[in-house]
């Protein structure tokens, strides 16, 4: 891996650490990887409050369903 | 599991989640196809088998160039919403427990693309703004705040700002993964997905704010060392390094152990053991990893932070200690116990200890005792360098007021005891000295911090400013000593640690010598002046005591501070030229360093006096208090006498003031003669003892000069340099001048005085002829002393004869001629008739005052003695500032004068009033015995008038004249004073008024009581009243001015035309002979010299009284001559002027 792309990597790496802090402090719920994965939706042009909705609504669907966060916690790790 | 869409193997490792998307979506997907063959041989992925309702997967590749944008958009959202379903419900695509076809997984995708697609076409113009992110971002955390979350707050702020920080930093970078312009739509999101805060959230801001503060280190960088360790050889770092895995491999990722586990075993031929600790290293590995998960990173740190002793502690804790030679168990690195070696020095001390152990046979007490301490020679002399800085040290102890070595004092491996000792007591005296004048500064400083009120009995012993200088100035030496010590043992310590290139040698005797050559003997010398000034005798019990008490708490109360201050800087001087004159440079330096700086307080107290002048004695400002007034320090050497001072003194008016108002101090001096006999002294020290004159003089003027306001601000002292400057000036003076000059100075007394005189002497010398200018413009001395001396001296001749004639009118007319008031108007008039010839008044006539002290019947013997005179007192009222000079008794001085002049005038008068004449026809046998009257009448008038002319012409003008010469030189009142006095004694002197001439004086008036006689014995032989003329009464009546010669010619003339009657009541000229007689008698007794005798009978005839008269006569200038002629042949300065008395008085005889 080149200097350059390292210092692309650690430098979203970063921002996406910030992120995270702020999305705790507000306390979103959200794990990395989904704000990862969020991030990156939001990057590719998805509208945020759209995005927004629908974490809202598979949480909700998810809650239904039952299926513990804990194996979507095992993953990440 | 894989993703569908991506052909990449790395892409689907089980770290891939973490990675960021971008690199996932923004893979073209053009690339799915051409990798079909790959795709097809997966046999886990079901994306195109078992998924039937996926449009993506199951669209002809042909339409997809012509697919719209949505369907691009979708291409590219379904498996991002794959993954993100996924994460967030747990679903998964081939199924879970509770979704075992995948359909409700499917069905979310579904959902959410669907949702998603429709926002995201529309999406390209809807940008959130920062800013409204920012109100937003603000808004929640002021809600926070409100809330009482400040933690919250805080981090919430912080963490924005830290966001913006990033951005910003970011924004040059248009290659970002995650663009700036899109973090406001990030922060939407995560706004929109925000909740409530629970105890959690604020927990975690609070950890949040902790890091903040107290950053966790940064994570190591990546080493080889790292990098070999790690024994399963993944991470990215190693891809390439090995071969690819293989295909037929369980699994295509590249970090598993497992696949590399057959490689140890089969290429490296480990053993079964290996292939345990192999997967054991693995397990542990893999809890590594999980350990050092971001979350769990402080525990780890902090559990890292324990650290605990290790060996090499304690190696370095003994080898410190090892360096610690204080310690009593410290061993030397010498051997001890080996036989004598001429070559090793280090034998030496061993040796003869136990040589002398045994041959006295004390082997037991020396075991009792212990063995000898050894250390070595460079920390002895840093235990020395701590003594003489008086710390605590092991090798001398502060034992009975000395620093001497104890029992337990180490020993040298290379000296003897007795050498050692040797050295070291003669280093231990310096230390000793220096530890006591140590205390001795610091109690003398300390009495002088001291409250008054918790010391009052200290304070009252009066440490003067002198004394506190000298102390600082001794400290000021220690400090010096102390600073010397530290360098040293720095460059020890420098040594020690290689700094220094050159090999530095320590030992004492080197350090003793370089003691001596800086400091030479200047601590005993300051501890000697200490005991002699402030007679401090070693003490008793020192160690209890010290000098806490003091030096001087009993001996300095009983000195005078300006004695002491005195005996102090006389006793420093001495000692500087002591050691000066001896060549000891180094000790006259520093002593004259501690002279300097002790000399400071008196040189600025002189200073403020030269500036502020003296007290002007009036009592203003303090009250009216006396005593109040002394403002000057009691150490001074210039002291108010409190003359003229008190509730009825008139402080500056009082015409003593300016010689008595301030005085230099004196004291009691127990000195320094052998006899220890008290004396009294100035209090000045001998350096100043040429300029304390001056000084005082100049510091009256000063405030005389304020007093009379001639003083203009900037026309005082302007600069006061300190004593150093001025001292320093010198030295650089004597380096111009290219003298020999071997130390910082090389004055005697008189150096130094002339050195202070030179600098004093042009502000004094400027105050001097300032306060001369403000007395002659300002106060008109000039004008007050021609008045004085043309009254007094009779200089104003017209006025004065004028003057005088009225008054020896009234004295023939046997009128009161004493009467305070007559005087007093005949002289106005004689004042206001002259006045009108010249306009200028000569003199203001009120302030002239005639009295006469005499009872009436000394006055009625004017006819008689011309003794009754005497009584005459003139006065002249001086102004105030020129009553310094012309005081009462000068006053007076030109009184006896004036009374003496008036004398013979009168004498002169009365001769001249005597009319010889023979117009009456009384035959030629009177002609024969007036005869005898004339000739006698001759003499008389001859010696009067030789007299008068001497003293007038060759006493009064020519002493006046040469008075006014030199006064007008004058450049400082004192010096006016004094030149004012000598002149007038010069006067008194030649006018033999003084006391060592006395004979001579009476012998003069005897001649002038003569006259009168004769005048009486010629009127009683006229047998009339008109043998006498007077004309003075007509001439104040005509008030015209007349010269004395032409009144002289005048009266020649008119004397026989005009003949008045007007003296008829001389009468009881019996009863006067007889006075007259008593008079000559008594003159007699009191003269002693036996000339010629006296009248003694009344009834005697007028011849025989004529022809005894003229005997008298003949003595009494033969006498006069006689003593005038001695006093001309004198030494003395008026030989001159008696010269030409005497020169007069020889015609007697011819």
């Amino acid at each position: 891996m080149s200097t350059r792309e390292s210092e692309r990597n650690s430098s979203a790496q970063q921002t996406l650490d910030i992120l995270y802090e702020i999305s705790q402090l507000l306390n979103t719920q959200l794990d990395k990887a989904t704000l990862a994965t969020c991030v990156g939706m939001v990057e590719n042009g998805v509208n945020p409050e759209a995005l927004a909705a629908v974490v809202q609504e598979l949480r909700r669907e998810g809650s239904a369903l039952g299926v513990q966060s804990t194996s979507n916690a095992a993953t990440t790790r | 599991m894989s993703l569908p869409s991506s052909s990449s193997s790395l892409s689907v490792k089980t770290q891939g989640l973490t990675r960021p998307p971008s690199g996932l979506s923004s893979r073209p997907p053009s690339r799915n196809t051409a990798r079909t063959p790959t795709n097809a041989q997966r046999p886990t992925s079901s994306l195109s088998v078992n998924r039937p309702g996926s449009s993506a997967s199951t669209r002809p590749q042909s339409r997809f160039s012509h697919r719209p944008n949505s369907r691009h958009a979708r291409s590219r959202l379904v498996p991002i919403c794959q993954a993100l379903v996924t994460l967030i419900t747990g679903l998964k695509e081939e199924g879970i427990d509770e979704d075992a076809g995948g359909e409700i997984f499917q069905e979310k995708v579904e959902y959410a693309v669907r949702s998603l697609e429709t926002t995201t076409i529309n999406k390209a113009a809807a940008g959130v703004d920062l800013s409204v992110i920012d109100r937003h971002i603000r808004g929640l955390a002021l809600k926070a705040r409100i809330n009482s979350q400040d933690p919250l707050s805080k981090a919430l702020e912080s963490s924005y700002k830290s966001l913006k920080a990033h951005i910003e930093q970011q924004e040059t970078d248009l290659d970002q993964d995650i663009k700036t312009a899109h973090i406001p739509d990030h922060l939407q999101l995560l706004l929109a997905l925000s909740q409530t805060p629970t105890d959690v959230t604020i927990e975690k801001a609070k950890i949040y704010l902790e890091a903040v503060v107290n950053p966790p280190p940064p994570p190591p960088n990546l080493t080889w060392a790292d990098i070999l360790a790690e024994e399963p050889f993944e991470g990215e770092h190693w891809e390439g390094i090995f071969p690819a895995p293989q295909k037929d491999s369980p699994t295509d990722e590249w970090d598993s152990t497992p696949s590399l586990s057959p490689l140890n075993s089969d290429d490296l031929a480990l053993d079964d053991e290996d292939d345990s600790f192999s997967s054991h290293s693995y397990e542990k590995q893999q809890h590594n990893y999980t350990e050092e998960d971001p979350d769990d990173t402080h525990d780890n740190t902090t559990g890292n932070n324990v650290v605990p002793y290790s060996f090499e502690h304690r190696r370095q804790f003994e080898e410190l200690q090892s360096r610690q030679y204080w310690r009593d168990d410290w061993q030397t690195d010498v051997v001890l116990n080996t036989q004598f070696n001429i070559g090793d020095p280090s034998t030496l001390g061993p040796t003869l200890n136990r040589v002398l152990v045994e041959s006295r046979g004390s082997q037991d007490a020396q075991a009792l005792l212990g063995p000898e301490r050894y250390i070595n020679e460079d920390d002895m002399v840093r235990e020395i360098l701590m003594a003489l800085r008086g710390n605590r040290n092991i090798v001398l102890a502060w034992r009975e007021g000395a620093f001497t070595t104890v029992p337990n004092t180490p020993r040298l491996v290379h000296f003897s005891l007795a050498s050692q000792e040797s050295i070291i007591s003669s280093l231990g005296k310096i230390a000793t000295t220096v530890e006591h004048l140590r205390r001795f500064a610091s109690t003398i400083l300390n009495i002088s911090i001291a409250p008054v009120s918790s010391a009052p009995q200290l304070k009252k012993m009066g440490i003067t400013r002198t004394c506190e200088a000298f102390a600082d100035a001794v400290s000021n030496t220690v400090r010096g000593l102390e600073a010397w010590c530290s360098a040293r043992e720095e460059a020890m310590c420098r040594a020690y640690s290689g700094f220094e290139e050159e090999p530095l040698v320590v030992s004492l005797l080197n350090t003793e010598k370089s003691l001596h050559d800086q400091y030479a003997a200047s601590f005993d010398v300051l501890l000697d002046i200490v005991r002699t000034v402030f007679e401090d005798k070693p003490q008793q019990d020192p160690d209890t005591v010290g000098l806490e008490s003091g030096p001087a708490a009993t001996t300095l109360g009983q000195k005078n501070p300006a004695g002491l201050m005195a005996f102090l800087l006389d006793t420093l001087f001495s000692n500087v030229q002591r050691h000066l004159e001896r060549g000891e440079t180094t000790t006259s330096d520093a002593l004259m360093s501690v002279f300097v700086r002790t000399a400071e307080p008196i040189w600025s107290m002189l200073g403020g006096w030269l500036k502020h002048g003296m007290g002007l004695g009036l009592g203003v400002g303090t009250g009216g208090i006396a005593g109040a007034t002394d403002e000057l320090d009691d150490e001074f050497f210039i002291e108010s006498s409190g003359v003229g001072i008190g509730m009825m003194g008139l402080g500056l008016l009082d015409p003593e003031f300016w010689q008595e108002g301030y005085v230099r101090r004196e004291v009691a001096w127990s000195g320094d003669d052998k006899f220890g006999s008290t004396r009294e002294r100035k209090a000045t020290p001998l350096f100043l003892e040429h300029v304390a004159e001056l000084v005082l003089r100049t510091g009256k003027a000063v405030g005389l000069l304020r007093a009379l306001d001639g003083l203009r601000k900037d026309s005082g002292l302007k600069k006061w340099e300190s004593f150093a400057q001025l001292v320093s000036l010198k030295d650089t003076v004597t380096m111009a001048q290219g003298k020999n000059n071997t130390g910082l100075f090389s004055v005697s007394v008189d150096t130094l005085s002339r050195l202070i005189h030179d600098e004093l002497l042009p502000h004094c010398e400027f105050i001097g002829a300032k306060l001369v200018k403000v007395l002659i413009d300002d106060c008109m001395l000039w004008k007050h002393l021609r008045a004085i001396e043309d009254i007094f001296l009779m200089r104003k001749g017209d006025a004065m004869s004028n003057f005088v004639d009225v008054v020896f009118t009234k004295m023939d007319t046997h009128q009161s001629w004493s009467d305070f008031h007559f005087l007093n108007t005949a002289f106005g008039d004689v004042v206001d008739s002259t006045a009108e010839a010249d306009k200028t008044g000569w003199v203001n006539v009120s302030l002239v005052r005639f009295s006469y002290r005499g009872n009436k019947e000394k006055e009625r013997s004017v006819k008689r003695t011309i003794k009754a005179i005497d009584g005459l007192v003139l006065e002249y009222a001086v102004p105030f500032p020129l009553i310094y000079i012309f005081q009462p008794r000068t006053i007076q001085g030109y009184n006896e004068i004036f009374v003496f002049l008036l004398q013979i005038r009168r004498a002169k008068s009365v001769l001249e009033r005597i009319l010889v004449r023979d117009e009456r026809g009384r035959g030629k046998k009177l002609k024969e015995e007036l005869k005898v009257f004339y000739a006698m009448r001759s003499r008389l008038s001859w010696f009067i008038n030789t007299l008068l002319n001497f003293l007038t012409t060759y006493v009064l003008h020519a002493e006046v004249l040469r008075f006014h010469l030199g006064f007008e030189q004058m450049c400082s009142l004192d010096d006016m004073i004094q030149f004012h006095d000598d002149h007038l004694e010069k006067i008194r002197g030649r006018c033999l008024l003084k006391p060592n001439t006395s004979a001579l004086h009476r012998a003069i008036i005897a001649i002038l009581d003569m006259c009168l006689q004769f005048s009486e014995g010629f009127v009683t032989f006229a047998g009339d009243s008109t043998a006498t003329l007077d004309l003075s009464r007509q001439s104040i009546i005509m008030k015209r001015h007349r010269s004395k010669r032409q009144r002289r010619q005048r009266r020649n003339v008119i004397g026989f035309s005009q003949f008045t009657e007007e003296l008829e009541e001389d009468e009881s000229s019996d009863e006067e002979d007889k006075d007259d007689l008593d008079t000559s008698v008594s003159f007699d007794e009191l003269s002693g010299s036996g000339i010629g005798t006296s009248v003694n009978s009344a009834d005697e005839n007028p011849f025989v009284r004529v022809e005894k008269l003229s005997l008298e006569l003949d003595g009494l200038v033969k006498f006069l001559r006689r003593g005038v002629e001695s006093l001309a042949g004198g030494t003395s300065e008026a030989a001159a002027a008696f010269g030409v008395l005497a020169f007069a008085l020889e015609d007697w005889d011819i």
